[in-house]
């Protein structure tokens, strides 16, 4: 049996408690586990597989999720460092001017990002690996998309429109594409619960929050 | 006695209508947003932020002390019922918790969680009462150099916690720490990292990177697996929420040894709620008179470690108040709300601020006591709002998240970081990287700049200063040992697995 083969296997085998809903019981013992990382039931699954010679696993392609984010803090990395040498030393004579600890930050974001892009691309930490896995299995990338969209709609839309009456839609929308399908009644609490907020923050606690351009008569 | 007329004044202080009705209020919304499926107590003090500058500093923090039992309280019934935890350290009420509910048994295993977490959470405040204000007159001595190494090992022990991956979760601390950076340097008025945005030059809005981060991340990550991902099925309380002789008997050593191990970690300027309660779930496995039921039920898994929790999260607010050090997410977040008020916890406080700190601490022991006596018997009212459609919650802390944020600084540049804070939350979480750390690195980032560059000033551009000083150089160490332990000890135990074994 190839170091492959063994790879394969034995994730199978630390998936399957997970897919069989049917069994209560194991599904439990799987459930606390993917949400500990240090949790030694699952290190032990995977471990053994891992443990071969170079310590690599075979690519995946839905294992890019922990490359692209260890690749984004590197380049965080390089940003908060290219831009630590734009700030102004000052003119005063000082021991430490402004630029010392930011240096000091983004080397060592460089530094931890280049491990974790190592990491990741080596595939060298079974945990990650499996998460990665699940993570890749479960994920819907639409309802993210959309969630996004209507919040950065909203924010823009809440000076010009007012508070309440953008709440309120924001709330049937966001209901409904998350798989509410009454929009009808999601469109009624959203407007009941945006009111009674913009009553309670606007009105008695004396918050100001965007009427709209469309004074209402309240 | 100084400890106790300055209590009693604090009693005083609480005792007034409005800061019992505070008090009242944030126990049972720390709860009521506690015991949402994923909402662990940081998410919850967090989404609860902006509803505090109504009121002024005192009613605030007691509203807050209310609000942070309340949300550990609520995640301990979620990890019950629900088989959730709401963060890494109900994990092991989980464990145990969640068969006790299968079995039909969750209104035992709700009972000694509330009971344990109220004994735990009185020692502990009896604790703070005590030695609070003696350690704030050591940490008057400290020096910067010495302060910043306190720092570091905050850092580093928050860091290891996800001992599994220390290259991730440093990611997310320089990243929480170059947050940290933005906006004009108080000490000689360069703009770093601001990018000519004007909103930026007095930094970061931390209020919207918490929401973001905590509440719109989590939001975020509901929707994304919303239809694939199995729903979690709630447990029925079933029956009376409370214990029999037997239990009694089984829970209260565990209580009491939960607290002497959660209590004096967790006030530690390192420590954090994750530790103490494996620890003593661990102690409780080891010493318990019924090993067979671990793992299947046994009560003494969840009394230990609920009361190690509830110790811990209390002793936390050691190193806040009189280090300025917050030791966990949530604590981050509570200092967050102390520096809304330009109250800055740290070793003056017990003297600038003085009647505030006692009214905090005496809301302590009322917020304990109101939660026994209010929780438990609402518990099932908390669970039906559990029923409620998962998208119609979802929608409602994102309205929510929006409002506080917003409601701040009326501002929607503030929602936008929020938001962008979302996506980065979701995509951290999905990715395997903690953002305890980046919370931190958020908030005690500037504060560790100005005592490395006070130490760095004392001695005059002295780069070793932290070394040649033994206390912050042994400090220093610790923060060092508490990093790379773990990794050496995952190490040793991958090469002795392999030993009998070599090589397949």
């Amino acid at each position: 049996m190839s170091a492959y083969d063994e790879t394969v296997s034995a994730r199978e085998e630390a998936r399957s408690p997970r897919d069989d809903a049917a069994n209560p019981a194991r599904n439990d013992a799987a459930n606390p586990a993917r949400n500990d990382a240090a949790n030694p039931a699952r290190d032990g699954a995977a471990n053994p597989a891992n443990d071969a010679p170079d310590g690599a696993v075979p690519p995946d392609e839905r294992l890019w999720g922990p490359r692209i984010a260890a690749l984004l803090f590197l380049a965080a990395g390089v940003a908060v460092l290219g831009w630590a040498f734009a700030i102004p030393e000052g003119a005063i004579e000082q021991d430490v001017g402004p630029r010392a600890f930011p240096l000091l930050v983004g080397v060592g974001l460089c530094v931890a990002a280049s491990v974790a892009v190592v990491q990741a691309f080596r595939g060298s930490d079974p945990a990650l690996t499996e998460q990665a896995r699940e993570e890749a299995r479960l994920t819907e990338w639409r309802p993210v998309a959309a969630l996004l969209a209507l919040l950065v709609c909203y924010l823009f839309a809440l000076a010009p429109c007012g508070y309440w009456q953008s709440t309120a839609v924001l709330f049937a929308l966001v209901a409904r594409v998350l798989g509410s399908r009454r929009t009808l009644r999601d469109a009624l609490i959203g407007l009941v619960l945006a009111l009674a907020v913009y009553f309670l923050f606007d009105r008695l606690l004396g918050i100001h929050l965007p009427p709209g351009i469309v004074r209402l008569a309240f | 006695m100084d400890v106790l007329n300055d209590l009693m004044g604090g009693f005083g202080s609480a005792f007034s209508p409005l800061h019992l009705l505070l008090a009242f209020a944030g126990c049972t919304l720390g709860s009521l947003v506690g015991v949402l499926p994923g909402l662990g107590p940081a998410t919850t003090v967090a989404l609860l932020l902006p509803l505090t500058f109504v009121f002024d500093p005192t009613g605030a923090l007691v509203l807050f002390a209310g609000i942070y039992y309340g949300g550990m309280y609520g995640g301990s019934t979620t990890a019950i019922l629900l088989n959730v935890p709401g963060e890494t350290a109900s994990v092991p009420t989980t464990l145990e918790g969640h068969p006790m509910a299968r079995s039909g048994r969750a209104g035992a295993a709700l009972a000694t969680a509330a009971i344990g977490s109220f004994v735990a959470g009185t020692i502990s405040t009896v604790g703070i009462t005590f030695a609070g204000p003696a350690m704030a007159r050591i940490a008057e001595k400290i020096q910067p150099a010495e302060y910043f190494a306190v720092m570091v090992l905050a850092f580093a022990t928050v860091t290891a916690v996800v001992a599994e991956a220390p290259a991730r979760g440093l990611c997310s601390l320089f990243l929480g720490l170059a947050i940290g950076l933005v906006g004009i340097d108080s000490l000689t008025g360069q703009a770093r990292y601001t990018f000519g945005v004007p909103e930026l030059y007095d930094g970061v809005q931390i209020v919207a990177v918490a929401v973001g981060l905590f509440a719109i991340g989590e939001a975020l990550y509901t929707a994304a697996r919303l239809r694939r991902a199995p729903e979690e099925r709630m447990l029925p309380v079933g029956g009376r929420i409370g214990m029999g002789p037997e239990d009694w008997r089984r829970s209260w050593k565990p209580w009491l040894r939960g607290t002497a191990i959660g209590l004096p970690i967790g006030a530690l300027p390192a420590g954090g709620a994750e530790i103490p309660t494996f620890l003593s779930y661990n102690v409780e496995k080891r010493l318990s008179r019924h090993k067979k039921e671990f793992g299947k039920g046994a009560i003494e898994g969840v009394a230990g470690p609920e009361a190690a929790n509830n110790a811990a999260f209390s002793g936390v607010l050691m190193p806040l108040l009189t280090l300025g050090i917050p030791t966990s997410a949530t604590a981050g977040v509570l200092l967050i709300a102390f520096q809304m008020y330009n109250v800055q916890p740290g070793p003056q406080l017990f003297e600038t601020q003085s009647a505030l700190v006692w009214t905090l601490i005496a809301s302590l022991y009322i917020g304990n006591v109101m939660l026994l006596v209010l929780n438990l018997p609402l518990i099932p009212l908390w669970v039906k709002l559990l029923r409620l459609p998962r998208p119609l919650l979802t929608a409602g802390i994102l309205v929510f998240a929006a409002l506080g944020v917003y409601a701040l600084s009326q501002n929607a540049v503030d929602l936008g970081i929020a938001v962008l804070f979302g996506l980065l939350g979701f995509g951290m979480r999905r990715t395997g990287y903690p953002v305890a750390p980046l919370i931190l690195g958020a908030v005690l980032g500037p504060m560790a700049e100005t005592q490395f560059r006070r130490a760095m000033a004392f001695s005059e551009g002295d780069w070793t200063v932290f070394f040649t000083r033994p206390l912050s150089a042994a400090i220093l160490c610790l923060s060092l040992i508490a990093l790379a332990g773990p990794m050496a000890a995952r190490a040793l135990r991958r090469t002795r697995a392999r030993e009998p074994n070599p090589a397949g």
